[in-house]
């Protein structure tokens, strides 16, 4: 990023090149629709081309980008109001019920207890979705990029305290709203996890 | 970093007093993601193995965040990466400071805004009109400049290089340098002898040889 703050737009495609999927995914599981993912994708790396100047070695490069894509991703929901937050429908146990979507394109592909594949996305596809905004980026930082807290604070402009919360309720409400189809999936594996904590 | 997400239900919280300001849950969530301190290593430990049903509810937990494992993965090509490279080619340098400050302040004015429209986005749209207003100036201030230095440029050129005025300028010259020298001289045949036939017609000599 120092070559690219020096202009050396060689080195500014390496840094496209290496954090170009790395966005997308994560705008992707933000705003939830690919086509808006690539345009915000794009402004990322747009903005922060234009900001190179104001790069310090100090930040990691990685939380400046999700930082600025962050940032987009919230914009874009706030000035979508159909992407906002919208009460799902529960199931007594307050968890979503599994939605069967047909037709399909593709072969489903069965995971257990007669779920397939396509159900058990749409399921969790819909719970990440009714996380809120700041759960959801801390979840999506966690999970797929391996975020250190500390990290996921630089990004979401938390505190250590706050990140912590922020990721324990995200996960006590993700299995709550998962827990109709976990039920489906497979027996609880009481055993194994016994053993990895003796470990 | 090996992260083995688990964790357990708040509702925990009641029924367990630790020091500090974290919860069980948080304790726990941190411990099993390898953020835990070394106090709360042991505490978590403690927790989990204490009770079955907390250890279920992680269990719970744990089966919840692999299934995100699920969600489809958006592939990064190389064509993307040339098209975005393209596009910040051809668009940097044309904004201005403000889109980035609204970039990367956004979040706080969202958050801190109780309002429907944020300010950072009205301002950005503020910078972003203004900008290409003046954009617009300066194109057009430019064109009429480089309008008016080609005019003027060409003038001079048809000036300079055009033949016939040259060739009239170099004869009114060369006449006028006669009159003077033979002004005195009252030598009027020898003026025309070397003057253009056109002005003076055919010296007396030549007409009637």
């Amino acid at each position: 990023m120092i070559r690219v703050r020096e202009g050396d737009d060689e080195a500014f495609r390496e840094i496209i090149s290496r954090f170009h999927g790395r966005i997308q995914n994560f705008l992707k599981h933000m705003v939830g629709n690919e086509q808006t993912a690539e345009d915000l994708t794009q402004e990322t790396f747009l903005r922060v081309h234009r900001a190179r100047g104001r790069y310090r070695a100090r930040c990691r490069l990685a939380s400046w980008l999700f930082t600025v894509a962050n940032n987009l991703a919230l914009n874009r929901i706030r000035d979508n109001p159909s992407r906002k937050n919208l009460p799902l429908p529960m199931t007594e146990s307050g968890s979503l019920p599994i939605v069967h979507s047909t037709p399909r394109a593709s072969v489903p592909e069965p995971v257990g207890n007669g779920i397939e594949r396509l159900e058990v996305v749409a399921a969790v596809r819909a719970a990440l979705d009714a996380l809120n905004e700041k759960q959801r980026a801390a979840i999506v930082l966690s999970k797929f990029e391996e975020m250190s807290y500390e990290e996921i604070g630089k990004v979401l402009e938390l505190g250590p305290q706050a990140v912590k919360s922020l990721i324990n309720r995200a996960r006590v409400r993700l299995k709550s709203l998962l827990m109709g189809i976990l039920d489906q999936i497979q027996p609880r594996p009481i055993e194994n996890l016994e053993g990895d904590l003796d470990e | 970093m090996n992260k083995t997400p688990l964790n357990i239900n708040t509702n925990a919280n009641e029924f367990h007093t630790l020091p500090g300001e974290l919860g069980i849950s948080e304790i726990v969530t941190s411990y099993l993601d390898g953020e835990a301190t070394v106090d709360e290593v042991e505490i978590a430990k403690k927790i989990i193995q204490s009770s079955p049903e907390i250890l279920i509810e992680a269990q719970d937990i744990q089966r919840a965040w692999d299934l995100l494992d699920f969600l489809p993965v958006m592939v990064s090509t190389e064509a993307k990466t040339i098209e975005t490279m393209a596009v910040v080619l051809r668009e940097s340098g044309s904004g201005p400071m403000a889109l980035e400050e609204s970039a990367l302040h956004g979040a706080n004015s969202v958050f801190a805004s109780n309002s429907g429209v944020s300010n950072a986005v009205f301002q950005e749209n503020i910078h972003l009109k203004f900008y290409k207003k003046i954009s617009f100036l300066r194109i057009i201030l430019m064109a009429a400049v480089i309008g008016g230095c080609l005019g003027f440029f060409s003038l001079i050129l048809c000036r300079v290089f055009d033949p016939r005025q040259t060739a009239q300028k170099s004869i009114a010259i060369g006449l006028v340098d006669n009159i003077e020298i033979l002004r005195d001289a009252k030598n009027l045949d020898f003026l025309r002898a070397i003057a253009v036939p056109e002005l003076f017609g055919q010296p007396d000599s030549l007409e009637n040889p």
